[in-house]
């Protein structure tokens, strides 16, 4: 039987350690390295080195391939300080990782060494409980999870497309979130415009919206627009948002969203609907085509029901 | 229910896009067709005579009434040089 002495000792012939000054210099020099934290979630939460990967000492063997695929890239790996590591950096030898070194003195060093270091938005723990989905997405985890919380989306038309947007967006916890329209719901609305409830007939669209929306999570700030954009409008409106998401149901504010989308560099989610058929796509000025490329002018009118 | 798929996956790409993972639609056009309940991938590239994004464009400012040019298809391209 082993100590937790003896296992250290063992790993510490293994595996190199490196001092926070190596791998500060190593930063600076560009090398090619992942910089692996093995802490666990809170410790993490309070701070972390700047582009560092996070997978807990626990959850090590289940899914750093999924951060490391390649199995020759160097990997420098810190704890608190620097005993979690070295048995984190001895166990990725063992499934085959050829270049492991562990930080010795871990984050407590770093961050005594004045080093810099990076802290993710803060959660409450009702936003922890209700995100916590999110979290065990490796592609989105809490710095995603951050990201969303920080966009500023705009959600033009609360009606058959800008609703399950809506409701999708809201309950993701986009962070701000616009929402434009001008109607008022009618009862022919509620079929398909799952934003509405039966009681909001009669209201305005963006009112009902902004209600479902927050029962549904209130940590999402909403500006309601009760008008409809134009080219006077378009401009200040859109100047507050990250991404536009189009869900109108006309030809006119479908090329409106467009052209000030290109002329102002803002990327466009767009869809539409027709019966039965439904397109979606993204349009990223300067990436990608706009909705003019697809089509430089509208139908004749009568031809196609918008 | 064919705008909630639709509305879905509008959903999906701009939480892709604004966490920056996996491969956005840019340049890719998906339509779905409910009753075959099929959907296809078309690829859609820029048009470097877009009178918009194009090389020389032609709009370089928004036209002032997009409901008077939407009744008028013609007054939405204003002709190339």
């Amino acid at each position: 039987m082993k100590s937790y002495r003896q296992i250290v000792e063992e790993a510490k012939t293994e595996i190199p350690e490196v001092t926070v000054a190596d791998v500060k210099a190593e930063q600076e020099n560009g090398s090619d390295f992942v910089l692996l934290d093995v802490r666990d979630e809170d410790e993490y939460r309070a701070g972390y080195i700047r582009d560092a990967v996070h997978v807990t000492r626990g959850m090590l063997e289940f899914s750093v391939e999924d951060y490391i695929p390649d199995r020759d890239q160097k990997v420098i790996v810190y704890c608190a300080a620097g005993l979690r590591s070295l048995l984190a950096a001895k166990s990725l030898r063992e499934m085959g990782y050829t270049d492991t070194v562990s930080m010795a003195g871990g984050y407590r060093d770093w961050s005594a060494a004045g080093l810099p270091t990076a802290q993710d938005k803060e959660m409450s723990h009702e936003q922890l409980d209700r995100y916590s989905r999110h979290f065990m997405l490796t592609e989105v985890g809490e710095r995603g999870q951050a990201k969303l919380l920080d966009a500023k989306v705009l959600l033009v038309g609360a009606g058959g497309l800008g609703s399950p947007a809506g409701v999708y967006l809201g309950a993701a916890g986009i962070g701000h979130m616009g929402i434009i329209d001008s109607d008022v719901v009618e009862l022919s609305n509620l079929q398909r415009q799952i934003l509405h409830r039966t009681e909001a007939v009669g209201t305005p669209k963006v009112q009902s919206a902004t209600t479902t929306i927050k029962s549904l999570n209130p940590d999402v700030e909403i500006t309601p627009y009760n008008l409809r954009l134009t080219a006077d409008n378009v401009e200040e409106i859109f100047s507050e948002y990250d991404l536009i998401v189009d869900g109108c149901d006309n030809f006119a504010t479908r090329y409106l969203v467009n052209d000030a989308a290109v002329l102002m560099n803002k990327p466009v989610v767009h869809g539409s609907i027709f019966q039965f058929e439904g397109q979606v796509t993204l349009f990223k000025p300067n990436e990608g085509p706009c909705y003019r490329c697809m089509y430089p002018t509208p139908p004749p009118p009568g031809m196609v029901p918008s | 229910m064919l705008p909630g798929v639709i509305g879905v996956m509008m959903a999906t790409e701009a939480i892709k896009y604004i966490i920056g993972i996996g491969e956005p639609l840019i340049g890719r056009l998906i339509l779905y067709d409910a009753l075959s309940m099929t959907y296809r991938e078309m690829k859609v590239p820029r048009d470097e005579n877009c009178p918009l994004c194009g090389k020389n464009p032609s709009i370089t400012k928004l036209i002032d009434d997009y409901d008077v040019a939407a009744e008028n298809p013609e007054t939405f391209a204003p002709a190339a040089d």
